[in-house]
């Protein structure tokens, strides 16, 4: 099965060159790494670093759009080069490039793949209190019972996009792609990652938790 | 007639606003439609606070007691649908521009 990488970056330079060598050693698939306009010198860098890879497929969005936005333009580049799954992974080191061979093993079997972490010491207690309290809404509201919805590893097959296809632009597209999973009854698995957090005020603050949680009832009545 | 504080300060904001207008006119910034549709909107303002008597028996018959409630209540309506209309179009304009962005991008691979 040919099998995608999209790597969503922005603003996160040798972080972002790190986890893209990460996933080349790790991984024989095609990486799309989308540079959603940042402002320092990431694609660049990026360039630099990848210009004669020809596995790795370099984007960059004139202006910031957001991740959701971001993770869109992997999957165009992605149908383009015919590839029937796609993996999503982040740009900022927090996941680990080891379990994509996980992942790939998981999607032959299945159509979406979802990465959770343990909800140990290393996740900060505000970030768990607020991923627990959000998978008990989905459950109720859509039917999912996620482990960890806040987790951006995660996969599917491009047959299921039009179910699934997100309208955040920003944050919440986790959140919203388990919601319409769950909402069109798709089968998943869940395949664990490492919990690693490098800098915590990256990643969705308090504030970015409000503003999902004011789209969920649109994604509730929206057909 | 005698004007109270409250009438002079709506009506220089709608004198104001008639003026700006025509400023913007001037720049091409707004079209006929939408001057005349500005126009008759801050032009009514200036109107209703320096002659609220005139609306009098109109207010009566839509049973306000008050012609600021009525203009109070005539101010949120145009204010929800302004509101409304800037949702819809900045929701509009950022599903263009991301698209824009988009293909930009996907010419531009490396």
């Amino acid at each position: 099965m040919k099998i995608g990488i999209i790597v969503p970056e922005y603003n996160e330079g040798k972080r972002a060159v790190e986890t893209v060598n990460g996933i080349l050693n790790c991984s024989r698939n095609l990486i799309i790494v989308v540079d959603d306009g940042s402002d320092d010198n990431s694609y660049e860098l990026l360039k630099n670093s990848f210009d004669k890879e020809k596995r790795v497929i370099l984007l960059k969005h004139l202006i910031n759009l957001g991740k959701g936005a971001a993770m869109k333009t992997g999957i165009k580049m992605a149908k383009k080069r015919k590839m029937e799954a796609v993996v999503f992974i982040d740009a900022d080191g927090q996941h680990n490039p080891k379990h994509l061979v996980e992942f790939g093993k998981v999607l032959m079997n299945n159509d979406l793949v979802f990465g959770y972490r343990s909800m140990g010491a290393e996740m900060p207690v505000v970030r768990k209190l607020g991923n627990m309290f959000s998978i008990n809404l989905i459950k109720v509201l859509f039917k999912i019972n996620r482990s960890d919805l806040l987790c951006g590893y995660f996969g599917f097959k491009l047959k299921i996009y039009p179910k699934i296809k997100w309208t955040s632009g920003r944050y919440g597209v986790e959140t919203e792609i388990a919601a319409r999973a769950g909402k069109n009854n798709i089968e998943f698995k869940e395949v664990k990652v490492d919990t690693i957090y490098i800098d915590k005020y990256k990643g969705v603050t308090i504030f970015d938790a409000f503003k999902i949680l004011l789209k969920i009832p649109f994604w509730y009545f929206e057909k | 007639m005698n004007i109270v504080g409250v009438q002079l300060i709506v009506a220089s904001f709608g004198f104001l606003m008639l003026y700006n207008l025509f400023l913007h006119w001037k720049k091409k910034d707004i079209g006929f439609k939408g001057v005349m549709v500005w126009f008759i909107l801050w032009g009514g303002l200036i109107w209703i606070t320096l002659f609220p008597k005139s609306i009098e028996p109109f207010i009566k018959e839509l049973f306000f007691i008050r012609t600021f409630d009525f203009a109070a209540v005539a101010a949120l309506i145009v204010l929800a649908y302004v509101m409304f209309e800037n949702h819809l179009r900045i929701n509009k304009l950022q599903q263009q521009i991301e698209k824009l962005v988009r293909i930009i991008s996907l010419k531009k691979e490396k």
